[in-house]
């Protein structure tokens, strides 16, 4: 009976999305604090790299370890083009961006396809690190080891997003449209092609699915949402160098992805804003901090392989069978075994 | 040309580094199937437990040589036996992010002692006389020393997994798991004697670039990034493979840094993966057609 009362799915849909948008409106209306607005700008950054690439690595199952890579090339593109050589506008150099991560990204996508499994992550991890070392010498477009600084806030018009606040509302337009793209595609026939591909690769390429087609789509879909977050971040800090864009900030997203819960689209999400708050937590204890992010990694991989996202469903279904709901818990996910 | 022999050596002596802590990562990775990225701080504390017997306590180099090795054996089994064996039958995925967060916990604990990032030698046996051949080419005799410890160490690794018995347990279980254990194999055994093998040669590395550099709590990376790119190189799980890519890439990277510059000497190893990459996906020594 209780099923006739939940919505349909594209209701539901709508509603969810409602939701996150005005979780994001009273975040901006709410938060007046700047420190904790600069926090939430910076989880927000993050996000519109993450969600995308959790496709990638939870859907998908190809675990690229060296996305922090072409957050720096988005980076680094509006570095180069709004200071460094050219003095353009922040939104004619941003399609720039976007292009040329794209180009990166689909040229690097026909080597990387040769590798499946650790051998892609490994191969990824290869290809960070050479983006970071070009970061770190090709100094006529990067600035070197000391990076590029003044980089302008952008603007339309009069109205510059130069506070925080103005900030936020950039970060939270273009998330939300990172999120949206990411959901619209996990939900249709890319997502039922990326999970074809998780679970036997080979099967889905016998039965006439173009394996390679998708998974070069959908690399490059995340490395653009991560270039578009590293233009972003450089607008952001003003200036950037090449510390921001280490191995270690690749190993953060897939840590986020981990954390929050890997095949989810909510999962990651959610791994970025409890990292960012755990971090402000465990800051005091300084180099320990390291430690407790990895042993939560450990006891993540090891036990809750669901993550965080995972955790919440299963104590929502727990609560929801005490009170003899337990069939509408498991109503959206039909396909799930039980 | 004379300085092309010196760089010939050195490459040599620093790829046969490299070969000795691609060879534990291969061999754990050929006979027990998980790729173990916690073996860059291995070589880490490798080196910190050469430096701890040798340069603290003050004992010869051999000494904290050998503690290294089986501090770091122990430390391998440690590892196998509390997070790799449930790791094991997990998806590539899981096995790279725990070793990922072992590496973290392993380097914070070497950052909370050894933080300060002084410069802390190891006396290796050699450093005071160098090898004079013809006019001016002047080898260290560190150099050399290392040499011959990695060719021990890979005559020996020869020794027991090709001549022994304990050895042919490992190919066994290599070639397949179930049936060797169906042969009356011990799994458990193998598995613990794999991962002691790989941790005491990834000490070793660490205790012989410990010697020819310093000990520092960041050494693990480059090398653990290098043996990845050397099993890649030679083919995974394939020992003679690691050796030889290991030379192959440890003697780029020395004539690289030696005539072009050190910035483009990090970039060799990276051009040489995407070349392999690209002509030949499964390695030197890997079946053509097993690419996963």
């Amino acid at each position: 009976m209780i099923e006739r009362l939940l919505p349909s799915s594209t209701a539901r849909a709508i509603i969810g999305w409602l939701i996150v948008a005005a979780i994001l409106v009273l975040l901006w209306a709410l938060v007046g604090n700047n420190y904790h607005l600069r926090l939430l700008i910076s989880a927000g950054t993050a996000m519109i790299a993450v969600i995308p690439f959790g496709l990638l690595m939870g859907h998908m199952g190809y675990m690229a370890m060296g996305q922090g890579g072409f957050v720096g090339v988005g980076a680094y593109v509006i570095g180069c083009f709004t200071v460094q050589r050219f003095e353009l506008d922040f939104w004619a150099v941003l399609p720039v961006s976007i292009i040329i991560t794209a180009v990166l990204a689909y040229g690097f996508s026909f080597l990387l396809f040769r590798l499946r499994g650790y051998h892609f992550s490994i191969g990824t991890l290869a290809l960070g690190q050479l983006l970071y070392l070009a970061f770190d010498s090709w100094e006529w477009v990067t600035g070197g080891p000391h990076g590029t600084s003044g980089i302008p806030r952008p603007a339309i018009g009069e109205y510059v997003f130069g506070t925080n606040s103005r900030f936020f509302i950039l970060v939270a337009v273009i998330l939300f449209i990172s999120a949206f793209s990411s959901w619209w595609l996990a939900r249709g026939q890319v997502g039922r092609a990326l999970s074809a591909i998780r679970q036997d690769e080979d099967l889905a390429a016998a039965r006439g699915l173009n394996v390679l087609r998708y998974k070069q789509f959908i690399f490059v879909f995340a490395a653009v949402w991560a270039g578009v977050s590293g233009a972003l971040y450089a607008a952001m800090q003003i200036s950037i160098d090449p510390s921001s864009f280490t191995i270690w900030s690749s190993f953060q997203q897939v840590i986020y992805v981990i954390i929050g819960g890997t095949g989810t689209l909510l999962g990651p999400a959610i791994g970025v804003i409890f990292i960012t708050f755990l971090d402000q937590l465990i800051a005091d204890f300084g180099v320990w901090n390291q430690l407790i992010l990895g042993s939560l990694i450990v006891i993540t991989v090891l036990f809750f392989r669901g993550g965080l996202w995972g955790g919440i469903r299963m104590l929502a279904r727990l609560a929801l069978n005490a009170v003899g709901l337990a069939r509408a818990a498991k109503a959206p996910r039909p396909g799930a075994a039980e | 040309m004379t300085a092309f022999v010196q760089q010939l050596i050195y490459g040599t002596s620093y790829g046969m580094n490299l070969a000795v802590a691609a060879a534990g990562l291969a061999l754990i990775f050929g006979v027990y199937r998980v790729i173990n990225l916690a073996h860059g701080q291995l070589i880490m504390l490798g080196g910190f437990a050469t430096y701890v017997v040798t340069t603290q306590i003050g004992t010869h180099f051999f000494v904290g040589f050998f503690a290294a090795m089986a501090v770091m054996g122990l430390l391998g089994i440690a590892l196998e036996s509390t997070i790799f064996r449930i790791l094991q039958a997990r998806p590539a995925t899981d096995q790279l992010l725990a070793s990922l967060g072992v590496y973290m916990i392993l380097g914070t604990v070497a950052l909370r002692i050894w933080g300060d990032f002084e410069a802390r030698p190891v006396n290796m046996p050699g450093e005071a006389w160098a090898l004079h051949l013809g006019e001016d080419i002047r080898i260290d005799g560190a150099r050399i020393v290392t040499i011959a410890i990695t060719l021990a160490l890979f005559i020996g690794l020869y020794f027991v997994v090709y001549r022994t018995h304990l050895g042919r347990t490992m190919r066994a279980t290599a070639q397949g798991g179930e049936t060797a254990e169906l042969m009356g194999i011990r799994k458990r055994r193998v598995a613990a004697l794999v991962f002691f093998i790989g941790g005491a040669l990834g000490g070793s590395a660490g205790a012989m670039l410990g010697g020819l550099f310093n000990v520092r709590p960041d050494m693990g990376f480059q090398p653990l990034l290098m043996a990845l790119i050397i099993i890649i190189f030679g083919g995974m799980g394939s020992l003679g493979g690691a050796i030889i890519a290991g030379l192959i890439l440890g003697i780029l990277y020395n004539l690289t840094v030696y005539y072009v510059g050190s910035k483009l000497g990090d970039l060799v190893p990276f051009g040489v993966l995407l070349i392999v990459l690209m002509v030949r996906p499964q390695g030197l020594f890997g079946l053509p057609g097993r690419r996963a």
